[in-house]
């Protein structure tokens, strides 16, 4: 009796101990380990995401010109410019103190721009009205052309105009019997039409003062226009006293493109290299 | 001779001891099973509240989307711009405002009520907003 007695007691507690602690590894510990975890990981993407959002934040970048639709008219026309490298998505348009007097949710894809119905104010005068954005991640960006102002006459916008710079003398102009007397015209063109032009200013004499001159031109509203500039060449053998066109162009740098853009523009008028060998 | 006696009486059969020890075994070792899940079910729910909340927490993300000083009266609008919804006042000078906590949910916004505050135009205000977290958010207001 006492060869098969204790031997089988020892063994019994060892294995129901053995048991009872496995047991008690997967049914406590493990599960813990794994809430644990899962919390952890919930934790990381969670960081992860708002890591993005603040990135995505940081890249947003609109440009809001707002303008009236005409001097008198009491609508405005809003372009929102998107020069981000993201998508944004305007979900609030404030109207100085006030976020829901235009409702907007508008998606702007990168690099692009999108101009909103235009919509009247409650215009009177001496009103000012600041207008803003915001988008969805948390942006606020301010009307690019600044607070708009309302007078007795209407809108109070910016001066328009084109300031041209006259070249700098050089040996080669002495030369060629060039004089210091410019003349600029000025034409409006119709942006769908090249060919449809208004003369805005006939030949206008700019003198070159010492080295370079520059003259400004008034004018009354933005868009494309045609800037011709001619000098004045002496007599010279053969050849009778002229002007002779150094510059005559449409293009990118002679478009007022207010109010996505400058109201002011100044044009350079850069003389080729070509006129040294050009016979007047 | 009594002694004697009980010296030569067998113990209780082995299978019966074999059954009291294992017995003893089984109730001690599910006391402390039951213990132990107890306490890790606990420890691991504390565990992940307070990695939700601390995700919250860095999770808030929120501005003081604009201020305007109407009268005497200082209103600000707070976007919660954040995937988690927040409990926000504000703070300007040395004044909270306002009493209870404003509650703007995911990616809304809320104009707080009006602060009846005394200022003069060109005064520079900085505007605290702060959420029930601890997170902040500052904006500088000049007065019209």
């Amino acid at each position: 009796m006492r060869i098969i007695d204790s031997p089988c007691r020892r063994g019994t507690s060892t294995i129901l101990g053995t048991i009872i602690f496995i047991g008690i590894m997967f049914t406590a510990v493990i599960p813990m380990m794994l809430v644990m975890r899962q919390a952890d990981t919930l934790h990381e993407m969670r960081n992860h995401e708002v890591g993005s959002l603040d990135d995505e934040r940081s890249r947003e970048l609109l440009n809001l010109y707002v303008c009236p639709v005409s001097l008198t008219s009491p609508d405005v026309k809003v372009t929102i410019v998107n020069k981000g490298d993201v998508p944004a998505h305007v979900v609030k348009l404030w109207i100085n103190d006030d976020p829901e007097q235009i409702p907007i949710n508008v998606e702007i894809p990168s690099l692009s721009e999108v101009v909103l119905d235009s919509f009247p104010l409650e215009t009177g005068p001496g009103k000012e009205y600041d207008i803003r954005a915001t988008t969805e991640r948390g942006n606020v960006f301010l009307s690019d052309n600044g607070i708009l102002r309302y007078d007795m006459d209407g809108w109070v916008i910016e001066s328009f105009g084109i300031t041209v710079i006259i070249p700098f003398r050089e040996d080669w102009m002495v030369a060629k019997k060039w004089s210091s007397n410019f003349n600029v015209t000025i034409w409006k063109v119709n942006e769908e039409d090249e060919d449809d032009q208004v003369l805005v200013y006939p030949p206008t004499e700019v003198i070159r003062a010492i080295s370079a001159s520059q003259q400004f031109f008034p004018l009354k509203e933005a868009g494309q226009y045609r800037i011709r500039v001619g000098v004045w060449v002496n007599n010279k053998a053969g050849t009778s006293a002229h002007w002779h066109n150094i510059y005559d162009k449409i293009n990118a740098d002679t478009f007022i493109s207010w109010p996505a853009g400058s109201a002011l523009i100044t044009v350079p008028i850069v003389t080729p290299q070509s006129e040294h060998d050009h016979t007047c | 001779m009594k002694i004697e006696r009980l010296k030569k009486k067998k113990a209780i059969s082995p299978v019966i001891s074999a059954l009291i020890l294992s017995a003893a075994v089984l109730a001690v070792g599910g006391a402390i099973w039951a213990f132990s899940q107890g306490a890790m079910t606990i420890s691991a729910e504390d565990y992940a509240e307070s990695v939700i909340e601390n995700t919250n927490t860095i999770s808030e993300r929120f501005i003081v989307e604009h201020v305007a000083y109407v009268g005497s009266d200082l209103k600000v609008w707070i976007f919660n711009y954040g995937k988690v919804d927040i409990e926000v006042r504000f703070q300007v000078g040395s004044v909270n405002h306002p009493q209870d906590w404003i509650e703007i949910t995911a990616g809304g916004f809320a104009e707080v009520p009006p602060l009846s505050y005394t200022a003069n135009p060109g005064d520079e205000l900085l505007i605290r907003a702060y959420t029930r977290r601890g997170n902040n958010a500052y904006y500088r207001f000049t007065v019209p």
